[in-house]
Parts: C-alpha cells; structure tokens; sequence
C-alpha cells in the first residue's frame, strides 16, 4: 500500500492525482468564487442581452429621454405645480414626494406610538395591557393588505358627505382682551420669583400671588360691575377718596390683627394691597381696555372627499413678529443654558422646560399684539375695470375686489388664514363638494397613513417590550433601592438598555413601513408606484421605470439603515 | 410612636433609644409557599447584623422587604420610624435612607463609574454636580480604586464591581445599609478585597444587615447573628453564643455542614 504523504493514517487505496496547489482550502475559496462571478455575469449578460434584443424589436430600447415627454394624464393627490400637461419626469416627482410624505411621517407617529405600546403592554394596569394586547395581536396576525382596505372603508364610510361636510370653527369674531397678556406676564414673572431664596420676614412668593390676585380680581370685578368708573378719576372724588381710605384700613388690619401666623398675615397684606392697586388702575384707566379681534370663518371642512384646511399666508408683518419670537427663542436658549449651569451647582431641579416655553409664550404673544397694534391704511387702491380707486378695507372685501395679496399686504396680523370657499352648483346653488381654495388631505392618505402607522406599531410595541424585559431585573431593583421613582427608572436605567436590543429590530420595521408604503395601490393612493405603473403603461418604458423603483426604495432603505446603525453604535456597551 | 407624618428636612423620625428598624411579625406568602414566619427583630442604630441560614430559607426576601423590593402581607415594618406601608412617599423616603448591595452588583453598565456613584445623590437628593463628585471621589479612595472613576462597570473585575457598587449604596449617605449575599457571586481571590471594605464600613458605625455565607466574616464583625430556617428565626445571638453554643438543632446541624 502506497503511503500518502502529509496524510498519515489515510487508507485510501488509490492515490489521487490532483496536484497539491488544488488541495489548499485558501486556493479552492477563490477558484470558487471566481466560477461563481464567471457564472453569474454570464447569465446576467444573456438575461440583458435578450430584454434589450425584444425591446428593441418593438422601438422601446430602455431609456431615460421618455421623462421629458408630456404625460398627459393628471394625478389625485398632487402639488400645484402639477398638471397633465407636465412631463413624465414631474409625474415620476410627485409621486416620490407622496412617498415620502407617507413614510416620513409615518416613521415618526410609529416610533412613538410603538414605544407607548410597549411600555403600555408591560403596564401594572390591568386594563391598559390586556386592551394593548388584544389590539396587538389583532394587527399582528392579519394581513396589512386587508387592514388598509378595511380602514380605507372605515374612513371614508365614516365622513359625512362632500355636500354637506363637518365644518369646524365656528364663524364669529373674538377678542382678546390686551390686560390677559399682561397678567400672563405678571403670571410668569412670578414663576422667577422663587430663584432667589427667601429671606426671614420678608414676603414670599406666596405674597406676590396674592397680591396679582387680589389686582386681577378688583379690576376684572371693577370691569363687570361699574365699568363707567374706568378712568372716572375726576368725576368721582369722594367715592375713590372712600375707596382709597376703606383699603388702606384694610391693609392695616391685615398687618396688625394677623401677628403670629406670618404665612396667612403676608397673604392678607397681598390680596388687600392688589386689590388696591386693581383698583387705582382700574380708575385712572391704566390698563388698557382693548381687545384685539380675531376673526374665524369655517376653516375646516371633513367630507368624503377629504379634510380640506385653510390656506395660511406669512402676511408683511410676519417678519417683525417673527423678531419678537426669535428674542423669545433667544432668551429660552439663554434661561435653557443658564439653569442648566445653576441646576448643576446647586442641585435644585428648575423646571428650565417650562421657563423656556413660557418666554417664548410671552414674547409670541407680545409681539402678536405689537404689530397687530399698527393701524390698516384708512383707504387702499384698488384696481376696477383698468381705473384704479381707493376704497376703505372694509368696503373692497365686501365688494370682492381683494385679491390673496392684497389680503397679505393689508392684514392687520402676521398670520393670515384664508378659509377654503366652497364651490357652488350654478343652477342649484349647493355646494358641489369642491372648493376654490385651501389645501386637502384626502382620505386615502389618512387611511394608508393610519393603516401602515399602527400595524407596523403593533410589531415596534413588541419589539420595545422584549427591549425592556431584555433589561435584567436587578438593574430596575438597583434602581428602586437607591430611591429613583418609576418614571426616572424608565428613563435612566430601563430605556437607554434596552435601546441596545430594540435598535436592530426596530431597524427593520422601519424598513418594512417604507417598503409596504407601496401597497398605496389597494387604497388607490398616488404614491410611486402607481404613478410609475402609469408611466410604464402610457410610454412602454417598463425596465427603466422598474429600476428607478427599485432605486428609489434602494436609496430610501440605505439612508433609513445609515441613521439606525449610527443610532445603534451609540447605544453599544462598553466592556473592554 | 410610629410617625408617618414627613418632613422635608432630613430628620431621623425614631424617638432617641428606638430600634432604628423593628420588624414585628412579619409574614410573606409566594403563593402558597410561605416564606416569611412571624418574623420579629429590631435593629439598634450602629449595629451590625449577620443573617445566615440554608438557601430558600428566606433571610434574603427578609432584607428585601425592608426597603420593598418585596411586600411583605402582615406585620409591621418601621424603619428609621416611618412605616414602610403602601404609601409611596413613605417607600421613597425610606428607600433614601437605606443603602444595598446586591449579589449580582447591578452596576448601570451604560454609565461611568462616576455617573453610577453620582446619579442618584444628584436626582433623588437634588445634590450639585460638584458635590456629587467630590463624594464619589471620597468614596471611590474609601473603597481603594480612585483611579477607577472614568471606566464602564464591564471594564472591571467582579471585585471591583462590588466596591463600586459598595461606594454607589453609600453615596446617598445612607443611615442603614443592606447586604445581599455580597461575595456569592465573586471570584475566591476577590472576595477579601470587598469584606475589607464592609469590615471598614462596620468599623465607622454603619448600620448593617448582612446576608452571607463568609462564617469568618460573621465571627469577626457581627455584633448579632441570626439564623434563619423555613421562614422562621430560630436562633439569634452573638457571634461567641452562635458558634460555640448553639442551642437549636438546626443550627448545629447546619454549623457541623459548614465549620
């Protein structure tokens, strides 16, 4: 028996006569992959060759020129600048941008009501997660495809009818009355009262609410019982000189008869002081009386046909309110920090948040009022027949003659809304359901929007809570026992661990939403995929449509993966 | 004598001379199994107590219930005299003034070391970012590894570990602190450095409860034992009392299996 050389113990009885550079492991994984690539192409080449051979028998040889030819055709959900006189280009554009107006938004609503199902699927409350649940496994265990028909049914059954739809805002015209905002002020004003510390014997936060209180209510009171007396100071000299000396005795009192209980005996001196000072200002015509007007129409129509809002114009003063606003976010940025240093050094837990969102608050108001404040010009030029004339406001708009800019120039507020009119049957005179103006949302974005929003939820929400049972529980009994409460476990300990295990699954759910966006077709929503399947139909260019499909959603996932692996990197474990 | 009426500031609510935490009575069911069996102690501020006992004897779920991480169904639990009962701002008070340590260490392995140390000073105590650190930085010298500070818990050894999560328990300032079987889960050679550190803290008049199985740890720090069996505590005495005269069966049993 020959022996083998390099294979001892082989009991082979025929030496093989392959060379020893094909026996080596390293040399067979590249021949191998070669063949494969060889093999591969080849088909490919052949597959090509033929699609390109029959396409060129009919004319069609796959293209991109076909995009600048007219489509001719127009599309349900589009964008102004869309007709059927654009080209097959801007057919293929809106039908992207309704893409990806479905899944951006969507990939929004179902990351957080995904989580709240999650943590609602682990809740204590009995009947909080057993209803998740059931709804749960209810969208888990059906088809999507059927979901979305059914709640395009849903939706569109449950809208009243184009003709007569549901209007919401009632018509009318409102005030705000100016002193609201002014207390407002005062309110937040008092919010900063409790940085500084208290001394002893001084008045206390406490104090000053009181005191704004007891303003407020004599001057509101004043308003509702003698609003003759507003700025009646020379008239009535007694009866304020009474007023004046009734609640200076009152202020008296509260500070004499109250000793011992310092608490009470500075809230008394605050409300009797305020309502002293309500009162003068309510007398002397301090604060202002005026209001100013909002005027609402029906803006809001839901019908059959859609939800149709009005159209929101920035009118020429939106840019000086727009600096109030910006001094606002200025100063928010500012408290934002600044508490944030204070929170650091003192330890004290400033609610820095709602400082933050009450300045911007007030200066959104403020400047509201500000420029709202500057008086429309008495009489405008208006163009009639080729003359022009000059009307009050009033008067062209009641004669019709207002143009949108017009409206935009001569607004008295920064933000201008223009409700939708409805379009009226001529011979009938009842509304046809079509509108002359203002943006729609039709009920086939709401129902794929809604359809694709809560079933992919129903698979994040188990995704987060396998997330967080993932957690061990000793981290949520570390948790406990160093005294944190349920809402700072959640946020400190449970969630950014459990991240770790939700990212890469939660990963693939959003690749699912933006791929199942295309079951737009069912719900006759125009979104790439139907438009395209237009264009193939209409120009024949079918291999290059389904590419650009394909790339499309290619593009859409690859940037979709980018954010959820850069999101996952820095949720990762340091453990060496 | 029981106060369950909080104040804000940081005051002991016991009356001088009173047990810092009496248990009377205590019972715990797990379904039908019942664990705890009319379970009465007080602990005396400064003292350290070492629990032991067979496993399943539940001498751990007794250190558990004192800061809730179990209910216990009947009894009374006082701790510093407030009476751990449903109302959750009695737990967290208590909670605040209880420090533990697990046998697993439950470190958060997505934080520093120092942010283990300081969260819980800076969100439940409201302390500033300066002062939490200069106390993680005391306690991370007290427990002998300073230069630990800037690492992830997965960086160190179990030992380690431990004595991070010893200084992680003591940063609250705690009055009493809770042992879960600190060195079960650590390896042979570690488990000195980390009773150095507890016998350190007993030394410095730590309220203690202790659950392990270290008999030479017991002998040299307990100033009380007690034995627990079937839920029940069968035995209670100083370490000298314990091992060397033992009075109950079971616990010459189990001392003549371990000693």
């Amino acid at each position: 028996m020959a022996a083998i050389p390099n294979a001892p113990g082989g009991t082979s009885s025929i030496p093989l006569p392959i060379p020893a550079i094909l026996r080596d492991s390293r040399v067979l994984s590249v021949v191998g992959q070669i063949l494969f690539a060889v093999i591969l192409v080849f088909a490919i080449s052949q597959l090509w060759g033929s699609i390109l051979f029959n396409l060129s028998e009919k004319n069609l040889t796959p293209n991109l020129n076909f995009l600048t030819n007219r489509a001719g055709f127009d599309i349900g959900e589009r964008p102004e600048w869309y007709s059927s006189a654009s080209s097959y280009g801007d057919a293929f554009t809106v039908g992207l941008i309704n893409t990806l107006r479905i899944v951006v938004i969507g990939l929004v609503l179902t990351t957080i009501i995904g989580i709240l199902g999650g943590i609602f699927l682990l809740s204590s409350n009995w009947l909080l997660r057993n209803v998740t649940r059931g709804i749960v496994e209810l969208l888990r265990n059906t088809p999507i495809l059927l979901q979305l028909i059914f709640w395009y049914t849903v939706v569109v059954a449950s809208l009243p009818d184009a003709r007569t739809p549901l209007t919401l805002l009632p018509e009318g015209r409102y005030f705000i009355a100016i002193r609201w905002l002014i207390y407002l002020g005062l309110a937040a004003f008092l919010w900063f009262g409790h940085l500084r510390q208290r001394k002893p014997g001084t008045p206390g936060r406490l104090f000053w609410l009181m005191a704004i209180l007891g303003a407020v209510l004599a001057f509101e009171i004043g308003m509702l019982l003698f609003p003759t007396m507003y700025g009646q100071v020379g008239v009535d000299g007694v009866p304020l000189l009474v007023y004046i000396v009734v609640s200076l005795a009152l202020i008296v009192v509260a500070t004499n008869q109250l000793r011992g209980n310092e608490q009470l005996r500075w809230r008394a001196i605050g409300l009797t002081v305020g309502q002293l000072a309500g009162g003068l200002l309510l007398i002397f015509a301090v604060l202002p009386r005026d209001g100013i007007p909002f005027e609402l129409y029906p803006s809001i129509y839901i019908g059959r046909r859609g939800i149709v809002l009005p159209e929101v114009y920035a009118t020429a003063r939106f840019g000086d309110w727009l600096a109030f606003v910006a001094v606002g976010v200025a100063l928010a940025l500012i408290l934002w920090i600044y508490f944030g240093r204070l929170i650091e050094q003192t330890g004290r837990p400033y609610p820095r948040l709602l400082y933050g969102v009450i300045a911007i608050v007030v200066f959104t108001l403020i400047g509201w009022t500000a420029v709202s404040l500057e008086p429309t010009p008495p009489t405008i030029p208006v163009t009639q027949e080729g003359t022009t004339t000059f009307m009050t406001l009033a008067d062209a708009r009641t004669a019709g003659l207002l143009t949108t800019q017009d409206e935009i120039l001569y607004a008295s507020q920064p933000i201008l809304y223009l409700p939708p009119v409805p379009r009226l049957n001529n011979s009938t005179g009842l509304p046809t359901g079509n509108y002359t103006r203002g943006s729609s949302i039709s009920p086939e974005y709401v129902a794929l929007l809604f359809g694709l929003v809560i079933y992919t939820s129903a698979f994040v929400a188990e995704i987060v809570r396998a997330g967080i049972l993932a957690v061990p529980k000793g981290q949520i009994e570390a948790s406990r026992a160093l005294g944190f409460s349920t809402a700072q476990t959640l946020r400190m300990v449970i969630l950014p661990q459990a991240m770790r295990v939700i990212i890469p699954p939660l990963a693939s759910q959003y690749l699912n939403l933006a791929k199942n966006s295309s079951l737009a077709i069912a719900v006759a929503y125009a979104d790439i995929v139907m438009v395209t399947q237009t264009i193939m139909n209409q120009s024949g260019q079918s291999v290059t449509g389904i590419t650009m499909i394909m790339l499309t959603y290619l593009t859409m996932s690859i940037i979709i993966s980018i954010f959820t692996n850069i999101a996952n990197r820095r949720f990762q474990l340091v453990t060496r | 004598m029981t106060t369950t009426e909080l104040k804000p500031k940081r005051v002991s609510h016991a009356l001088e001379g009173d047990p810092i935490i009496r248990c009377e009575n205590v019972n715990k069911w797990f379904g039908e199994f019942h664990v705890l069996r009319d379970v009465s102690v007080n602990v005396q501020p400064q003292e350290v107590v070492v629990v032991i006992g067979p496993s399943g004897s539940g001498k751990s779920t007794f250190i558990r219930c004192i800061n809730r991480l179990e209910e216990h169904q009947e009894g009374k639990i006082v701790v510093d005299g407030i009476e751990m009962g449903n109302d959750i701002r009695n737990i967290a008070a208590i909670r605040r003034e209880i420090g533990m340590v697990f046998q697993q260490f439950n470190l958060f392995p997505h934080m520093t070391v120092q942010d283990n140390i300081t969260l819980a000073p800076m969100k439940v105590r409201n302390w500033s970012r300066d002062k939490a650190e200069a106390k993680a930085k005391e306690l991370l010298q007290r427990v002998g590894i300073p230069e630990q500070a800037k690492k992830y818990p997965g960086q160190l050894s179990g030992g380690q570990q431990q004595r991070v999560a010893i200084a992680r328990a003591l940063a609250m300032e705690p009055k009493i602190m809770l042992f879960d079987e600190p060195t079960s889960a650590l390896d042979p050679e570690m488990i000195k450095e980390v009773l150095d550190v507890m016998k350190e803290l007993a030394r410095s008049g730590m309220t203690m409860l202790v659950v392990t199985h270290e008999m030479g740890f017991a002998r040299e720090v307990a100033d009380r034992i007690l034995f627990f069996d079937q839920g029940r505590i069968v035995e209670s005495g100083t370490p000298e009392n314990f091992f060397d005269n033992a009075q109950h069966p079971r616990t010459k049993l189990f001392l003549s299996q371990i000693l």
